[in-house]
């Protein structure tokens, strides 16, 4: 494994997520019940959430410098944040909390495979993506009055690498919630703190909300406002852009650093469950 | 620790949403003290009476996930209120956090009278027994379709917040919308109790309001009992 070239470093990965792909799109498809509970579920949530921003823009004319429109698409951002993660990452480290506790991860490590890179990728829910955010989607498409946006093509830009960059970071801090499972054999209720975070503040409260220390707090410490918050400021020409992106990018590679470090330690700490 | 962080999550909850409605009341001329005690009161009573996120019901769900439900239907125990019992047990520190959470808020007020006290204590014993009615039904859902799926208590959990004032007071809504929405079930969870604190007297409101939430308990307790009795019939374990 040390002496892999770049090519096979980058083809073994691909295979990976290839495979996962494919699998969790098979297994999706197996379920035509589920499949239609998800998709009402989500396009009802949308509907409630639009309901919702109209009741209070009945009230008040701005919310935290977001006219009507401009909250919608917030909104918007927030729920593509939201299948996004729940497709890569929230159902892989709820998969982890329980491959630690009934054994699963010992069959993993036993495998000749990038462990981390594998149960970070374990499943690619492309179908729940789909079913789920597309037909919201289209509800917020045809609401938002898109020209009365102060949207262009460089802040479309900075916006997708920032969303990127957020999507790394949120994962970091749900990987960070479910590594004391290691240690203390359960990190459910972490996980569903992480939930209340991203829920509540990440998909509610639009960063100019917040004062200068929570917004900082928010987007470094407590990272569930960058592929959020931050998205839609910049994507609005809210926000600096140039120094958005320079933040998001480097906050994420830290976050990688950080998360391969606590791997190792978990790892170091982590006494099998099987026999 | 596991009690603990989730009372942590509750609180996470209830102060995001006030800063959220600090947000909205900034620039504006919403008095965000009367909102915060709100949403303090709010979101206690919606803790107490088991309401936020419906957590007999969906228990429900995990027992027929693992299985658990073919063993507790063959023992001389009622399925439902055993679980009641479990969420109960498990939630030991909510109902301390949401009475702090209600004293906060009454503080916050002040001024309230033993009239608001008494009405207050009423309709939180109403919103029991509708919050009870809700739970049994999400249940039955459950038991019904054997889906495992957390759509299904999203979906209901979302009506309930929008649609009871746990997510923005009913007097926020364009006054069609809140003529029908006084008339609905959910009103009575978590509004109407938290509300009742300012009263000062009896009025012919509070009279109509009482007897319409009530009928409202009455109907879907008998409706909830009923159809669960029928769902734990027509339920098809898998398994050995």
């Amino acid at each position: 494994m040390k002496h892999m070239g770049f090519k096979d470093f980058i083809s073994e990965r691909w295979q990976i997520i290839k495979i996962n792909t494919v699998e969790t799109f098979m297994l999706q498809l197996s379920s035509i019940f589920e499949n239609w509970i998800v998709l009402i579920t989500s396009f009802f949530f949308v509907i409630i959430n639009i309901l919702f921003i109209n009741v209070l823009f009945t009230n008040v004319s701005t919310i935290a410098t977001y006219t009507k429109d401009q909250m919608i698409l917030f909104s918007l951002i927030g729920n593509l944040s939201f299948f996004i993660n729940i497709a890569w990452s929230a159902d892989n480290m709820a998969s982890l909390i329980y491959g630690v506790n009934k054994g699963d991860l010992d069959l993993i490590l036993s495998k000749p495979l990038p462990s981390l890179f594998y149960v970070t990728f374990r499943k690619i829910d492309i179908f729940l993506f789909v079913k789920g955010f597309v037909p919201g989607a289209i509800a917020y498409i045809v609401i938002i009055k898109w020209f009365s946006l102060n949207i262009t093509f460089e802040s479309c830009l900075a916006a997708i690498v920032i969303f990127i960059a957020g999507q790394i970071a949120l994962n970091f801090f749900q990987f960070l919630c479910v590594i004391p499972v290691f240690f203390r054999g359960s990190a459910e209720q972490l996980m569903s703190l992480s939930w209340a975070f991203e829920y509540n503040l990440g998909r509610m409260i639009p960063l100019e909300g917040l004062d200068k220390f929570f917004r900082i707090l928010f987007i470094t410490l407590i990272p569930v406002m960058i592929s959020t918050g931050l998205t839609t400021s910049v994507l609005l020409n809210k926000s600096d852009l140039l120094l958005s992106i320079l933040f998001s990018i480097v906050v994420s590679i830290v976050f990688i650093l950080i998360k391969i470090l606590l791997w190792k330690f978990a790892l170091k700490n982590y006494t099998s469950a099987s026999s | 620790m596991d009690i603990v962080i989730f009372t942590i999550k509750r609180f996470v909850e209830v102060i995001f949403l006030i800063v959220f409605w600090g947000a909205v009341s900034n620039g504006s001329n919403l008095d965000l003290k009367t909102l915060t005690s709100y949403f303090l009161i709010s979101g206690g009573v919606a803790e107490l009476i088991m309401i936020n996120n419906l957590p007999v019901g969906d228990g429900i769900k995990g027992n027929v996930r693992t299985g658990q439900l073919s063993n507790d239907i063959i023992k001389p125990i009622s399925i439902f209120l055993a679980q009641y019992a479990a969420k109960l047990g498990s939630r030991v520190l909510i109902p301390v956090t949401s009475i702090i959470m209600i004293i906060v808020g009454i503080i916050l007020i002040g001024n309230i009278t033993l009239f608001g006290y008494l009405y207050f204590f009423i309709a939180l014993i109403i919103a029991m027994f509708l919050s009870y009615s809700f739970n049994l039904l999400l249940g039955c859902l459950y038991l019904i379709t054997t889906s495992t799926y957390s759509g299904i208590t999203s979906i209901i959990n979302q009506s309930i917040k929008f649609f009871s004032g746990a997510l923005v007071p009913i007097y926020f809504f364009p006054d069609g919308l809140r003529q029908i929405i006084e008339f609905l079930p959910f009103n009575f969870m978590i509004y109407a109790p938290t509300t009742a604190l300012l009263e000062k007297s009896l009025n012919n409101v509070i009279v109509k309001n009482v007897c319409i939430s009530l009928v409202w308990s009455l109907v879907l307790l008998v409706i909830s009992i009923y159809l669960w009795k029928k769902s734990l019939k027509k339920y098809e374990a898998y398994g050995i």
